[in-house]
């Protein structure tokens, strides 16, 4: 029986951390985590208050997650923590005040890694009831920032990390966890949402200043409403660059969305017919913009939907 | 195995139970079963697999069909061409060659 | 102030809606011949997608395993084992301890019942008749130095391997080197076992790639002691699935599921 993280005491989700018991259920995913320390606790009550979740586990979870120090000496000396999600994984320790960006990793890690239901591809999702938008972008082309945009004009957040494409029909699925915002995204989406929505900044991490922007309330109720896609857009920001809109054919849009995939290599046939399906009857577009009102203006015009 | 050239002795063929493919205009996105590799085909590349997937054929007789299909000549489609783009489908396994006894 | 966004490019899509069929057609014969001038000037006919680097890092069947502390794995003739953290003594001579195997199943992280482990890791000798000792002087054992019998168990078993990568130790292979021994007449020895277990240890931070035990799209164990792992780590997963516990469940279980998604 799953309840909102904000009815449980803090010493209640500490010991349940402690314990390894802690329960996060999220879109397709539950989560088992452990953990120790201040700065995890105090992300989770806050970033993930309006989260489901369960102080001990009902069933078997998807991810299991450990957020630990690297070795006996780090837990106490200059305390570092790194996220074990049961297997090897390409992450360096960091300082244990960088919970927040360590629990966030480790799940990114353990979606991408294990998750076998669905075709993963490296996007921000967004969706109406028209259907899904697909952005797909490398890290700093500006996908978090124009799913956050977005946000503010009808549409829920599915994930600003991964696009979950079901094996069994060409449908997204929504895993929608807090976006995280880098360096000068943040004042700007700060600006947009307020400051009640943002987290603390974590400064001085490996990727600079990261803070996360939670998920509404209305979003993670809808977390088990998958949709269509709409629209493909391989979005690309960069400072005073004109805006402008290329539409791309589908094996363009193909050639880009495999690369970015997770898992596509390894899922083979099923992954072949989700992607074709995918770009099936929608339309892709690569789109180069200069600010975030030049972006959703061009969604705007791309989509015939009234947002500014 | 890669084939080496021009010679009348091979005949070519391929297995269209074996991949999987979406066209695009003129593009094909194919995906081979047997090594999980997803390969872009041209109208050409395609063209070959389709022909050799219906009828096993020497280079001759595909060059020949080829003209036919897409209504091209002998020049637009140089024989060494033919070649070079076997050997590319040969080398992802998309086509494979055998040696026929010649007929005395 | 910022200029009204250019109006979608539509070069990419179809523009031949005021195209006539034939017009269509001309259009596509000059545009074939054309890639096949560039063909036979050397340009390519097909292309393969390659799998992103990052797809290739954090593949899937590549995930490993890091054990975060030492496993010992005990092992009796039918194949039941337990794996805890606790060392069992050696003596040369005289066998394991058995108050060290009692408290060693006693502690154990995880049982696993009889049959579990397959015949390769099973102990090379297993009792054949109950110990009915009636000589009990060599029962006393407090002058027996016990910590450098276990030294020297390490050094032997140090020097039995070549590949200390693995980083497991076999002491059932020290049962069967046993070798020359007068103590024939003294098999039965209460506080003593010399035949009946097989005793492995993994130490700590030794990284095990379960894919290494793949045959294609089944489980194919190495007869290595990293197998032993592999092997538990599936009964482990058979019974309990991916809860947390067993370290490097979720790689296993990973792997499980796209092997499962390939039949």
């Amino acid at each position: 029986m799953t309840s909102s993280l904000n009815i449980f005491s803090k010493e209640e989700i500490r010991k349940a951390l402690k314990d390894g018991s802690f329960t996060l259920h999220l879109g397709p995913f539950s989560h088992l985590l452990s953990g120790r320390g201040d700065a995890l606790l105090d992300f989770l009550i806050d970033t993930y208050r309006d989260n489901r979740v369960e102080m001990s586990p009902s069933d078997v979870t998807d991810v299991q997650l450990s957020l630990e120090a690297p070795n006996v000496l780090r837990r106490f000396f200059r305390p570092q923590v790194t996220p074990n999600p049961g297997f090897e994984v390409p992450a360096m320790p960091l300082p244990l005040s960088m919970s927040a960006l360590a629990h966030e990793m480790g799940l990114n890690l353990s979606v991408a890694l294990k998750c076998c239901r669905f075709v993963n591809v490296h996007a921000g999702v967004v969706a109406d009831d028209e259907g899904a938008i697909v952005m797909s972008a490398a890290s700093g082309a500006g996908k978090s920032t124009l799913t956050a945009a977005l946000l503010q004009y009808g549409y829920r957040l599915f994930s600003d990390e991964f696009a979950l494409i079901g094996l069994d029909g060409p449908i997204l699925h929504p895993y929608p966890r807090p976006i995280s915002l880098k360096q000068e995204t943040i004042p700007v989406v700060r600006e947009m949402v307020g400051d009640n929505w943002i987290s603390e900044v974590v400064k001085g991490s490996p990727k600079g200043d990261i803070a996360y922007y939670r998920a509404r309330k209305r979003d993670l109720a809808r977390d088990q409403e998958p949709a269509k896609a709409k629209l493909i857009l391989f979005p690309n920001f960069e400072k005073g660059v004109q805006p402008i809109a290329h539409q791309l054919n589908p094996a363009e849009a193909i050639m880009r969305l495999v690369p970015a995939s997770t898992n596509y290599s390894l899922l083979g046939e099923p992954a072949f017919r989700a992607i074709t399906g995918l770009v099936e009857n929608t339309r892709a577009y690569e789109i180069s913009y200069g600010s975030t009102t030049d972006s959703l203006r061009l969604v705007e015009q791309i989509t015939g939907k009234k947002m500014l | 195995m890669a084939s080496s050239g021009d010679d009348s002795s091979q005949v070519w063929t391929s297995d269209s139970s074996q991949y999987l493919s979406v066209m695009y205009d003129d593009t094909h996105l194919v995906y081979f079963k047997p090594s999980g590799e997803t390969h872009f085909l041209n109208f050409l590349s395609f063209g070959l697999i389709d022909v050799l997937s219906e009828k096993s054929l020497t280079i001759d007789g595909l060059h020949e069909l080829i003209q036919d299909r897409f209504s091209l000549t002998a020049d637009d489609i140089p024989k060494s061409l033919l070649i070079s783009t076997l050997a590319e489908l040969d080398l992802a396994g998309l086509v494979s060659s055998k040696r026929v006894k010649e007929k005395l | 102030m910022t200029e009204k966004p250019i109006l979608p490019d539509t070069s990419g899509a179809d523009t031949s809606s005021s195209e006539t069929e034939f017009d269509a057609e001309t259009r596509r014969i000059s545009e074939r011949r054309q890639l096949l001038t560039l063909g036979a000037a050397g340009l390519p006919m097909m292309l393969t997608l390659k799998a992103s680097a990052r797809e290739v890092l954090i593949s899937q069947l590549t995930c490993t395993v890091k054990l975060p502390q030492r496993m010992r794995i005990l092992v009796d003739c039918d194949g039941a084992a337990w794996v805890g953290t606790r060392s069992i003594d050696y003596v040369n001579g005289k066998g394991f301890e058995v108050a060290d195997i009692v408290k060693f199943k006693d502690k154990a992280s995880y049982v696993f019942p009889s049959g579990t482990v397959p015949n390769n890791w099973r102990p090379d000798t297993c009792p054949i008749e109950e110990c009915n000792n009636d000589d009990d002087d060599d029962d006393d054992d407090d002058d027996f130095d016990f910590e450098s019998a276990s030294a020297e168990l390490d050094e032997l078993m140090r020097a039995s391997f070549s590949d200390q990568a693995d980083g497991i130790m076999l002491a059932s292979a020290m049962i069967s080197r046993k070798g020359d021994d007068d103590d024939d007449d003294d098999d039965c020895d209460e506080d003593y076992v010399d035949s009946g277990y097989a005793y492995y240890q993994i130490n700590k931070n030794t990284t095990i790639s379960p894919a290494d035990h793949l045959s294609g799209s089944t489980w194919s164990t190495q007869n290595n002691n990293n197998g032993l792992f592999i092997e538990l780590s599936l009964a482990y997963e058979a019974s309990y699935g991916n809860t947390a516990g067993w370290p490097g469940i979720s790689c296993i279980f990973s792997i499980i599921t796209y092997l499962g998604q390939q039949s």
